[in-house]
């Protein structure tokens, strides 16, 4: 199989996604890299057939293809594999693998079925019964079915997106071995990731995007520096003012040893003082967002925050804010002025309208909100948005735990959106935020905790690191 | 001897119409949508199998009616559900208000009329056996017709590309939209044949099991239903179970009458507290570890909810 | 300050309602001038039959006051049907006590109904929270649950000397009896409490941080913990404060109207309070005017047997088909475009 995409390109409004990317492919195991927001899942919404181009065509074996939908891509071919498993819990893996399947009246012929199941189970070392219910595998397991349903429906070009995400070790081995052998079939694969170390053990070849343009192609030998700096390239930052006070009362984080990828390191940052800002740097998929959840909810693991005596802080000492604006931290169907009311009334009994008002009206100027005070969240831009939850902050001291707080935002918001962050560093502010854009992480920590899938990798000062360091740990070379 | 053998066959008799009410839920919950407008498609279609049967004097025609009927009250809560996008429980309780008072006006006419009467038909041979025989194969037609539904609701479900399909839906409808399955048709369908079951439950109960047509002749049995469904654990043959075991209690309290008054009253009304009790056992079981609990129990109990039941269509498919 | 645009749809969408509702009834052969008549004749056309209106308005207004809560919410509290008629137990309890005899009854009854009241909107709540238990099913389930009781109290415990008949209970005592004033009865102290409490609702669920903070479990179940109020809790206040007003209606049914405890205690009120509900979508002003109207209905519907020869259930016909009227229109959102039109033709 031969495939040929030529000049796709794809705008959203102002953004374009994608631009007259060009690329052919005709066996082997292909990488696709690129920053966040280099346009990678746009290309592949557009190979697997969920979005249309604007322009330009694919090719595959001389002919000139549909794009737009999911149905004709399958016809032809392509099979996506997702980042989340797209099965169905509740039901076995056979009938898993029936849904859709392309065959003619499946249930006449199961037994049939059944065994050419059991034939590629067998090629591609899967060890799993049949009747086994899907929920009860991991995650690792079902995208390895995945991929064979792929291809027993005639898949020759198969995309993964972001596979490996939550994988262990065993899983990804697994499933490495697997991709192996379907590429040594004759099956084009794509790999979309952006962990270099997985991308060096398993591609021969690779396209780096940026800025929705295909800016380079890369082959075996890979050579780790220069795609870091192509994929990496920083950009001239505005200088902030940054502070430096006098820093006084300090803070613990208690690690659980399942959470650091050297289990017995001893050298890395112990002390914390108020007016650090930490910032917990990972690619998308890492663990960083759910590192800074935890410190909230402690939820995900052992890993604490506690204040100089060995005692946790109270929660309202917390200031958390999720990356899903609207799905985890704000109200959609509640106005401007209602989130202010339930943010600084916590422990009135009544509400006074009228300094609640005051305080939004203060608040609204401060943080330089568009919007009027009955606006429900749901109208405003996510700019707004991240804004408004900025303001929703207590005036209070506080540990902020701020997940990407600049994710979807354009550079000068991003900088204005630090401004307000940077003007709460004062004694009595903790600081921790994770992010996937290494110049953020580098402009505004003074000290870095690296995290590569869940692990992290290493905790360091700034100052004794370098950008190369922190990229190369996040993508997990060590 | 006799009397545990004519019970069961009063049982059977008499659970013929929750047994194919509760399958038909059971599909259209499969598919992803709650009939909670089941109260009112039982007590409409059950006015309407008895007029028709009643005008035609052919009981056929009353069934066949219901049965259409409700499909008709399927297909429109299948077009507020997926072209309106509205919420299919407010859309369900209204219509059961609405249906259950449409029912008892248009009925005013036709109460304490006789209608045609459908006898039994005892299957030549097979109802010679001692026991089995009476107890299984000396019914009336749709008695039958319940009977079988189960395992054909079961085969259709887990052995037919269109049970799959539709079960597909029910689970994760962008799973299913992303293989090429149409999600919405799926949904459609199951909603339909759901709501066709129902209307031919409602038949039965003015056909045959209770017989004519008063004011708020069924009420309360779509209510079980729904009740049942859950308890049934989406599985036609625990459902057809769980109906049968309400048909029990329904028997035990018309034995019980001649006891006490207080007695017969409450026990048509103990599957609710059953139920529950089950509910929450089943979430005990499924949130925590439940060593306590023998495994047999548990693989009883559980029962696999279709992940997306109850919920809108996601907006992705349109 | 006021939000004339929406008044302007919620116009269109009453004018399209009723014109729905015109039609159905010709469709029924049925004259729409007729039955309109006949309705305000049977529930305003005199004193004692406006009393008889409040009287159905009284427990109508409670349940739908009630569900204001729960479905602020985000709660299907089906099971008020139960918390009324736990709450008609409640306050049957005290009428048949001791207590009863006194003129201090009924402000027991009240507290009693309350009481059970809420604590039966509690365990649909726990069931909730505790068991994740889908709140339609425990509620539908509790609903049955409390009329098996109050019919097993009924023929059982409380029956009337000699018969046992589901017909109801005894007469309550004279001093049980919702109080009255004048000589048309009118139940001043009813009236009152149902002001009072929709009074207090208002203040409540618009300038209190328990109404704020309903609100948003109601709108996000994951976001109030960054707010640092866990929903579990609003989500049982939800439900004990509606149990307890529930209650309310119960003490209202039994000590107002049937002055005893029969089995249908809650007649329907409360699924009727959730039509009301879903389309008032929790604004005060609204399930107010909504249950008087919908009062009106029901009283003034029993005289269009006397006088149309109509079965009562045409009413809960025209009511449900109200609320499903009004639903869809609000989906389709065709008001709009119907006001667009009439503008069009004014600026022509």
């Amino acid at each position: 199989m031969k495939i040929q995409i030529k000049n796709l390109s794809k705008s959203f409004g102002d953004l374009q996604a994608n631009k007259n990317i060009t690329l052919s492919l005709n066996s082997g195991i292909h990488a696709l890299l690129g920053e966040n927001g280099a346009g990678k899942s746009t290309l592949v919404k557009i190979i697997s057939g969920q979005l249309s181009p604007d322009s330009g065509e694919i090719i595959i074996n001389g002919e000139n293809i549909g794009l737009g939908s999911a149905k004709d891509s399958i016809k032809n071919g392509i099979g996506l594999l997702n980042q989340d498993p797209l099965d169905f819990s509740n039901l076995s893996i056979l009938e898993s693998f029936l849904v859709g399947i392309n065959e003619n009246k499946p249930f006449r012929k199961i037994e049939i079925i059944k065994a050419k199941i059991l034939d590629l189970f067998e090629i591609y070392s899967i060890d799993i019964e049949l009747s086994t219910k899907t929920n009860s595998l991991s995650i690792g397991e079902r995208q390895q079915i995945e991929l064979i349903r792929l291809l027993y429906n005639g898949a020759k070009l198969i995309i993964l997106d972001e596979p490996t995400s939550a994988f262990s070790l065993d899983q990804k081995k697994m499933i490495f071995e697997t991709l192996k052998k379907l590429s040594d079939e004759g099956i084009i694969i794509i790999f979309v990731s952006h962990k270099l170390d997985e991308i060096f053990e398993i591609c021969e070849t690779g396209s780096i995007l940026k800025a929705g343009e295909l800016i380079e192609s890369i082959a075996k030998p890979f050579d780790s520096k220069k795609i870091l700096s192509k994929m990496f390239e920083t950009a001239e930052f505005h200088k902030t003012e940054k502070k430096y006070l006098e820093r006084v009362n300090k803070f613990k984080i208690i690690f659980s040893k399942s959470d650091l990828f050297y289990e017995n390191r001893t050298d890395f940052v112990k002390d914390y003082t108020f007016g650090n800002v930490i910032g917990i740097a990972g690619l998308q998929g890492s663990s960083n967002d759910k590192f800074i959840k935890n410190f909230f909810s402690n939820e995900f693991s052992e890993t604490r925050i506690l204040n100089e005596f060995g005692n946790p802080f109270k929660i309202e000492n917390y200031y958390y804010m999720p990356a899903d604006r609207l799905e985890r931290g704000l109200f959609k169907d509640l106005n401007l002025l209602e989130h202010y009311a339930l943010a600084f009334s916590l422990n009135k009994t009544f509400l006074d309208w009228k300094i609640i008002k005051q305080t939004a009206k203060n608040k609204i100027f401060k943080y330089n909100i568009k919007s009027n005070l009955n606006n429900s969240l749901s109208e405003l831009s996510g700019g707004n948005q991240q804004r408004v939850m900025l303001s929703l902050m207590p005036d209070n001291e506080s540990i902020l735990l701020l997940e990407q707080p600049t994710r979807g935002l354009d550079y000068n918001s991003a900088n204005k959106i630090w401004e307000m962050i940077l003007e709460r560093k004062n004694n009595d502010i903790a600081i921790l935020f994770s992010s996937t854009d290494i110049d953020e992480i580098w402009e505004y920590s003074d000290i870095i905790f690296s995290v590569s899938g869940s692990k992290i990798m290493d905790i360091s000062y700034k100052d004794n690191l370098t950008k190369e360091t922190i990229i190369k740990y996040i993508s997990g070379l060590v | 001897m006799i009397f545990f053998e004519n019970t069961l066959v009063t049982v059977i008799s008499l659970s013929t119409p929750l047994v194919i009410a509760v399958i038909g839920e059971t599909i259209s919950e499969k598919s992803g949508v709650i009939n909670l407008s089941a109260e009112g498609t039982i007590m409409i279609c059950a006015l309407f199998g008895f007029v028709f049967g009643y005008i035609t004097d052919i009981a056929i025609v009353g069934f066949l009616f219901a049965f259409f009927l409700g499909a008709g009250i399927a297909i429109f809560i299948s077009y507020c559900d997926i072209k309106l996008r509205m919420d299919q429980i407010a859309v369900g309780f209204v219509l059961t208000v609405f249906l259950s008072h449409l029912s008892n006006y248009i009925g005013q006419d036709y109460v304490r009329l006789n209608g045609p009467m459908i006898t039994k038909i005892q299957i030549p041979l097979l109802s010679k056996i001692p026991f089995l025989g009476n107890v299984l194969f000396n019914h009336s037609f749709i008695t039958y017709i319940s009977i079988l539904l189960i395992p054909t609701a079961w085969f259709f479900l887990n052995k037919t590309t269109l049970g799959l399909s539709i079960r597909s839906a029910g689970e994760n409808p962008l799973a299913a939209n992303s293989r090429g399955i149409d999600v919405k048709k799926m949904r459609f369908i199951g909603t339909v044949i759901g709501g066709s079951l129902l209307g031919l439950a409602g038949a039965t109960f003015s056909l045959y099991t209770k017989y004519g047509w008063s004011e708020g002749h069924t009420t309360n049995y779509g209510w079980i239903i729904l009740a049942i469904a859950i308890f049934g654990g989406w599985n036609p043959y625990r459902a057809a179970a769980g109906a049968y075991s309400f048909g029990l209690l329904q028997v035990l309290a018309i034995k019980a009458q001649s006891v006490t008054l207080a007695l017969s009253q409450i026990l048509p009304l103990l599957p609710f507290p059953i139920m529950i009790f089950v509910l929450i056992f089943i979430q005990y079981i499924n949130t925590k570890d439940a060593r306590y609990v023998p495994r047999v129990i548990v693989s009883l109990i559980v029962g696999n909810q279709p992940e997306a039941l109850g919920k809108k269509l996601p907006e992705e498919i349109k | 300050m006021f939000d004339f645009d929406n008044l302007k749809i919620n116009l269109i969408r009453l004018i399209l309602t009723l014109l729905i509702i015109f039609f159905t009834l010709i469709f029924f052969g049925i004259s729409p001038f007729e039955v309109f008549e006949s309705i305000i004749y049977g529930s305003l056309s005199s004193e004692s039959k406006f009393i008889r209106t409040l009287m159905v308005w009284a427990p109508i207004s409670l349940a739908s006051l009630a569900l204001i809560y729960t479905f602020s919410a985000g709660m299907w509290n089906i099971g008020i049907e139960g918390q009324i008629i736990m709450g008609a137990v409640g306050a049957t309890f005290i009428a048949r006590s001791f207590l009863g005899e006194y003129l201090i009854s009924p402000y027991i009854q009240i507290l009693f109904a309350m009481l059970f009241g809420g604590f039966w909107g509690l365990l649909s709540a726990l069931l909730k929270v505790k068991g994740n238990v889908h709140e339609i099913f425990s509620g539908l389930g509790l609903d049955f649950v409390a009329s098996g009781i109050i019919i097993f109290l009924i023929i059982g415990p409380w029956k009337r000397d000699g018969i046992a008949s589901t017909g109801g209970t005894d007469l309550f005592h004279k001093s049980s009896w919702v109080p009255t004033i004048g000589s048309y009865n009118f139940p001043l102290m009813l009236i009152l409490i149902i002001l009072f409490l929709y009074l207090i609702s208002y203040v409540v669920l618009n300038f209190t941080s328990l109404g704020i903070k309903l609100k948003a479990t109601g709108i996000n179940v994951l976001a109030t913990e960054r707010f640092y109020f866990k929903s579990d809790k609003y989500i049982i206040f939800s439900y004990l404060i509606a149990g307890s007003i529930a209650g309310i209606a119960g003490f209202s049914q039994a000590s107002g109207a049937y002055h005893k405890l029969v089995p249908s205690i809650s007649g329907g009120f409360g699924f009727l309070s959730i039509l009301i509900v879903l389309i008032s979508s929790k604004n005060i002003y609204f399930s107010f005017i909504l249950s008087f109207m919908f009062s009106i209905l029901i009283v003034g519907g029993s005289q269009l047997q006397i006088r149309l020869g109509l079965d009562n259930s045409i009413i809960g016909i025209i009511q449900a088909t109200f609320v499903l009227s009004w639903l869809i229109l609000q989906r389709i959102k065709i008001e709009n475009k119907i006001l667009q039109k009439i503008s069009g033709m004014f600026y022509k």
